[in-house]
This record gives structure tokens, sequence and C-alpha cells, in this order.
């Protein structure tokens, strides 16, 4: 393993990094470097003329060719179908972090959890998540839009909520559009610490240069709930201004973008010890849990899919011991 | 335990338990076929499933049933009565067990606007009906032979324009508030303000007894905690046959917010019935030797030293009370408007129980 210094001293150089690492990172450790707006290549997911060698052309890391020309010269006619042909599959067999399992591992020793989830799940019961359509997936068979929005189910494909594109429509976390599903307003930003693909939300490679991210660190900073609102807005808001959110003394739905109080942030860790599987944001980055951290959506949820309904990252019809699901941070009973 | 029995494993298990017994200094005596057939089976009480509040089956005895299962703190499935979104499916979600979807969202994300409402869903109904214990039955039948009473008595007598002086009245759109008093009897504690969880803690564990999750800060209480001590009745059973339920502290419990009643005396002589008394205070042999030297469960007593004794068993509010509602004003045990009298064993009745006057 090379010294982090003479890493440090080859990228400033352009020297690439060859092996796993150059997957993702490119010179100045860039990341992630396929999708960086300055590193893309067009013909990996567009074809010109949909011709190739007389034939039509086989997308690369696909297994056959495509059925005929499509849309925005895509090598498939539905935008998932061609995300999925790179990011879905057996964990580390494309390189690229994979968002569909084959089989709906999500855990143990040889596959870490995928931090956003798992379409495996809502792509057999759309309860359990996002369906961002195509014929991999499919579209959402229960809700013919987004849940405390208007987002049309059917408009629901992986390019909604990320660019696929990056650069300055997209925020740097994981591609995520400044402007997701339909939304028109102001630039939604999120700001966040990535976590290495094919890992859960704090493992990584520790000792690893350069890898200073553990799964006591909190990944998510700030910017995410009002992200998630862009169309799932109902559920968001002041339980003092917000009537479909609070009665001014009480809440109605569950407080999002809020601060813990400190009888919360007790329950939730006396240690102050951020809990990957409980994320909050760090508003402060302050890399512990305090009341001055935020519950936001993806403390309860994942935000592809999970093997549960609403896509929660427990089993909601299950008491929630001690210290485990609700009982993270309401210790009732 | 919940779900089919495996036959085998039944049968191991009474092996087991036998060997566990033989070897066992827990002092437990209880045999198997008090709660399983003879041949294993399911463990059933009086043709009860006891898995609808009873969790762990303990075989080794080395701990007790917990109960209620359900309201557990260990037990709580916090989305059987909250809903976080007040959204399922883009609709707004029926609460379990409800026959309709809530009408929006709602304080403390439950799934109905007023607490003794939603409390309703499970434990109102016909007796059996639900797999809780009933509080509100839709018949005086309910409270006949062929039903059993309801130990605390039955919201029934109270609920909407019945007479609300017939026991409390716990709010909401079932029940009502109680159009008599604007504060507890012998106390300050706001009628508007009673609901169910005035008195029981629905999420159990520590802020709460054990016994029917009676909050050990009733009311508006702010004093030290009241702990009573209880054994608990079958659900769907009176106390009649049980083990006597009241061990202790629950005189001073209803006196939370009914202070007023107890005990106050001038010269010797009593300015209100006594209640937290033995029933040989003061050198009294009389209301001992009237009531017996049998417990009798139409005319509760508690029992602090954990065995019945006539002079050391005490009167206490629900002696002469019960707690939710019954057909009497004042919710009363019996008819005071009518002689006491002598019920059909024999025995005195009503006020004669412990007097016998006439």
């Amino acid at each position: 393993m090379l010294p982090t210094g003479l890493l440090l001293l080859m990228s400033r150089m352009g020297v690439g990094f060859t092996g796993q690492c150059g997957i993702c990172h490119g010179p100045g450790f860039a990341m992630p470097t396929f999708h960086d707006a300055d590193h893309l290549i067009c013909n990996k997911c567009h074809t010109m003329h949909a011709s190739e060698d007389g034939v039509l052309p086989t997308m690369p890391g696909d297994s056959d060719p495509m059925a005929g020309p499509n849309p925005h010269l895509l090598y498939k006619a539905e935008v998932t179908d061609l995300c999925l042909v790179c990011h879905g599959g057996d964990l580390n067999s494309t390189g690229a972090p994979i968002v569909l399992t084959v089989d709906g591992t999500m855990g143990g020793v040889n596959y870490p959890r995928l931090p956003g989830g798992d379409f495996y799940y809502p792509k057999n019961d759309s309860h359990n998540g996002h369906s961002p359509g195509g014929t991999v997936i499919g579209s959402d068979s229960i809700l013919t839009q987004s849940p405390g929005g208007v987002f049309s189910s059917a408009d629901e494909i992986c390019t909604s909520c990320h660019d696929p594109h990056g650069g300055s429509p997209a925020n740097d976390y994981r591609l995520l559009k400044l402007k997701p599903g339909d939304w028109t307003g102001a630039d939604l930003e999120v700001t966040g610490l990535e976590a290495h693909p094919g890992s859960d939300e704090g493992s990584s490679g520790g000792s690893q240069p350069g890898h200073s991210i553990s799964n006591t660190i909190p990944g998510y900073y700030s910017g995410f709930s009002a992200w998630c609102g862009a169309c799932h807005g109902v559920f968001h808001g002041s339980e003092l201004t917000d009537p479909d959110v609070g009665n001014n003394t009480d809440w109605l739905r569950h407080p999002t973008d809020r601060i813990l109080d400190t009888e919360i942030a007790g329950n939730y860790s006396p240690t102050s010890t951020y809990d990957w599987e409980y994320p909050i944001e760090d508003v402060n980055s302050n890399e512990i849990v305090d009341s001055t951290d935020e519950v936001f959506c993806l403390s309860c949820h994942r935000a592809h899919g999970t093997p549960y309904s609403n896509s929660t990252r427990w089993y909601n019809d299950a008491p929630s011991g001690s210290g485990t699901g609700c009982s993270k941070c309401h210790a009732k009973g | 335990m919940k779900g089919c029995i495996n036959h085998k494993r039944v049968w191991f298990g009474l092996i087991s338990v036998g060997l566990l017994l033989a070897v066992s200094n827990t002092g437990y005596t209880q045999e198997c076929t008090d709660c399983h057939g003879a041949h294993g089976g399911l463990f059933l009480y009086q043709g009860t499933d006891c898995s609808a509040c009873h969790s762990a089956h303990h075989h080794d005895f080395s701990g007790s049933f917990v109960i209620p299962s359900f309201h557990n703190a260990d037990g709580l499935i916090c989305n059987k009565c909250h809903t976080m979104h007040a959204s399922e499916d883009g609709e707004l979600p029926t609460m379990p067990g409800d026959a309709g979807p809530m009408l929006g969202p709602n304080p403390h994300l439950l799934y109905k606007a007023e607490v003794t409402d939603l409390c309703l869903v499970c434990h109102a109904g016909e007796l059996n009906s639900t797999g809780a214990p009933i509080v509100l039955a839709p018949d005086e039948a309910s409270m006949g032979t062929t039903h059993p009473l309801l130990p605390g008595g039955d919201f029934f007598y109270t609920q909407g324009a019945a007479e609300k002086s017939n026991g409390h009245d716990p709010g909401g759109t079932i029940i009502g508030v109680d159009n008599t008093f604007t504060n507890s009897p012998g106390g300050t504690f706001l009628s508007a303000n009673e609901t169910c969880i005035s008195c029981h803690d629905p999420h159990g564990g520590s802020p709460a007894n054990d016994y029917r999750l009676l909050k050990l800060k009733p009311g508006d209480w702010t004093g030290a905690d009241l702990i009573v001590v209880g054994v608990e009745g079958h659900p769907g059973t009176d106390e009649e046959g049980n083990p006597p339920g009241y061990g202790s502290g629950f005189a001073v419990w209803c006196g939370a917010c009914h202070g007023d009643f107890h005990n106050p005396t001038t010269g010797g002589s009593w300015l209100k019935h006594p209640t937290d008394t033995a029933l040989g205070f003061g050198g009294n042999i009389t209301v001992p030797a009237n009531y017996g030297a049998t417990y009798q469960w139409t005319h509760p007593v508690e029992w602090p030293g954990g065995t019945f004794d006539n002079l050391t068993a005490e009167v206490f509010c629900l002696s002469c009370h019960r707690a939710h509602a019954t057909a009497y004003s004042n919710s009363t045990r019996w008819d005071n408007t009518e002689p006491s009298g002598v019920d059909g064993d024999g025995d005195g009745a009503g006020c004669n129980k412990c007097h016998e006057k006439g």
C-alpha cells in the first residue's frame, strides 16, 4: 500500500489510478469519474446512429445488442433500464454502485448494505420503495403520484432524482438533481459526506489512504429533507405554521428537518455516538449526535427500497424493542 | 406462544419441563396440565388463547407471564395506534381494527382526534370480539350471566347521553365528557381533561404500574409515584373465582383525584366513609364478623398482607364502587336507592355486607 503522501503527489502529477480505486477515482481524486461533468464518455450511454459494424450496437456492459433506435439516442428505450445495465447485479460486478441486487441481498459480511436501499424490494412490491419504471423494476402499481405531493408516478425514473451528467444541474452528493421531480423552485442543495459504493452509510476501507469515513461519522449534513420535500412536501413543515403538519401546539405528522431535543438526543445515544442505521443530519458537522442535529426523512426511510412497507429501515409491524426502531429516539415504556 | 403448535415439540417440551422441575430450585408448583391439555396441544386457559395477551412462555418457569403483551413496553408496536404521515397508499390510512379510514392527521400522530375514541377501537364491543379487555359493551346484557361482569365496570352506563353520574366520563365522541361535574368529586382534576390516559398508560414500562397499566401519577398528580400491587384477573372474567386482585395502594391511587374523601375524622368519629382502613380498625369486631371469614369478590377488600384476614383486610374505594361505571349512580356496585337486604347466599348485600343494619 502506497503512503498517503506519495499518493497525493501522484495525483497532483496527474498520475491516474489503476485497479479498483481507479474505477471511481481519477486524478485529483475526482469522484465519481464516470458521471463527472469533466469526464463524461458519451458513447457509454448514447449511440449516435444506432449502428455499429452494420448492425445494432451493444451497450458497453450489456449482454445483447440494443433493440432499435431510442429517444435521446440512448441504448435503451427506458432510461431506468439503461441505468441498471451498470447499476444492477451482484455487488462489485460492474464497477458501479449497485442499487438493484439479483436476490435482495442487503446485508452480511460479503454484501455490505446499499446506502440507498435495494430496488429488489419495490420491484416485487410497490409498497416497499420507489418504482422508477422501465421493464426491469416497473412503475408504481399502487400510487398514481408521490405521497404527500403531486409528482406523477408514471414519470418516475432514475433521472427524476439523479443527474447522469453531473456538473451544475446536480449536487455532488450522489448526483442528486438541484431540481428533482417536477420541482420548479429554487435549487435544492444538499451537502453530505460520501461513503464508498458497495458499503453501508459508514463502513469504508478505513485503512485505505484518504478513506477517513467510518460508520460512526454522520454522512448527511444538510438539505436532504427539503430535497425530499420537492415531491413529498405535504409531510414537511413547521407545526406552528403548516396546518398539514401541526396544529400550532402538537405535531400531526412526524417532524422532519427538526432538531432533536435533549431527551431525544439522549435516547438516541447517551454517549452522543452516531448510529449509521439511524441517520441524522449532522447540521454543524461536529461528527457527534447532539441536540443541534436533526431528524430527517432518511432517519426512518431509505431512498430506494427496503424489505419493509413504505421503505422504512425496520419492520414497523413488530415491536420496537429497546433502542431499536421507533424506540431509538422515543424510548416508550 | 403464538401460531401453530408442533405436537412433537410439545411432548419434548413437557418431558423437558418435567426434568427441569426435578432439578429446578424455583419452588414453582404449578402443574403443566393447569394450562396444557393432557396430551399437549394448544395453550388454552378456559378456552381462551392466552397469546392474545401473554407474551413469552417460560418453560423453565424462570419468569412470569408478561402481561399484557400489547401495551407492554417491550411489546409495543407503534403503528397500531400512531401513523407517521397520515398517508398510506396515497390515502388516509385505517387504524388496525377500525372500520374505516381516519379523518385526517391528529395530534400525537394518533389515528383518532380523541384519545378515548382510539382506545375504544379495541376496548369496546362484544366481549372477546377484539382480543382486548372490553370496557364498553354494546348493551346491558353484557353485564349479565352469559357475559361475565367486566371488572372495572361498563362505560355503557355513562356513554353518550346516559346518566353521567354513573361513573367516569373519559371524553371523546363515544362516551363524552361529564355533564355534571366540572372537576373530580373530592378533588380538583378537571372533567374536561379526563381521558383513558388520565388513569392508564398505554405504553407500559416505568411510568406505569404493571396492574392494568395504572399510571404512577394519575390525573394531575404531581406527588410521589402511586404504586399499586394487585393480581390480574383474566380478561372477560369477573373477579369471581380468581385470586383477589387488590393488594395495596389502590385507595391512595384513587385519592390522587378524590383525596377529600379519604378519612377525615373529628372527635373520633368518621366524617366520611373510611377508606384504606382495616375492617378491624380500632378494635372493631362487628364489621369483620359481618363480612365473614372468606373473601367475597362482590365486595372487594385490599389484602395488604397477601392473605385474607377479615381483621386486617381493608375497605377501599372499590369495595363499594367500580372504577369505570355501573348501572347505579356514583358508580356503586349495588343500587344504593334500594334496601340493602341480603344476597342470594344469605349474606348481607350492599351496605349490609359489612354493616348488617336492621
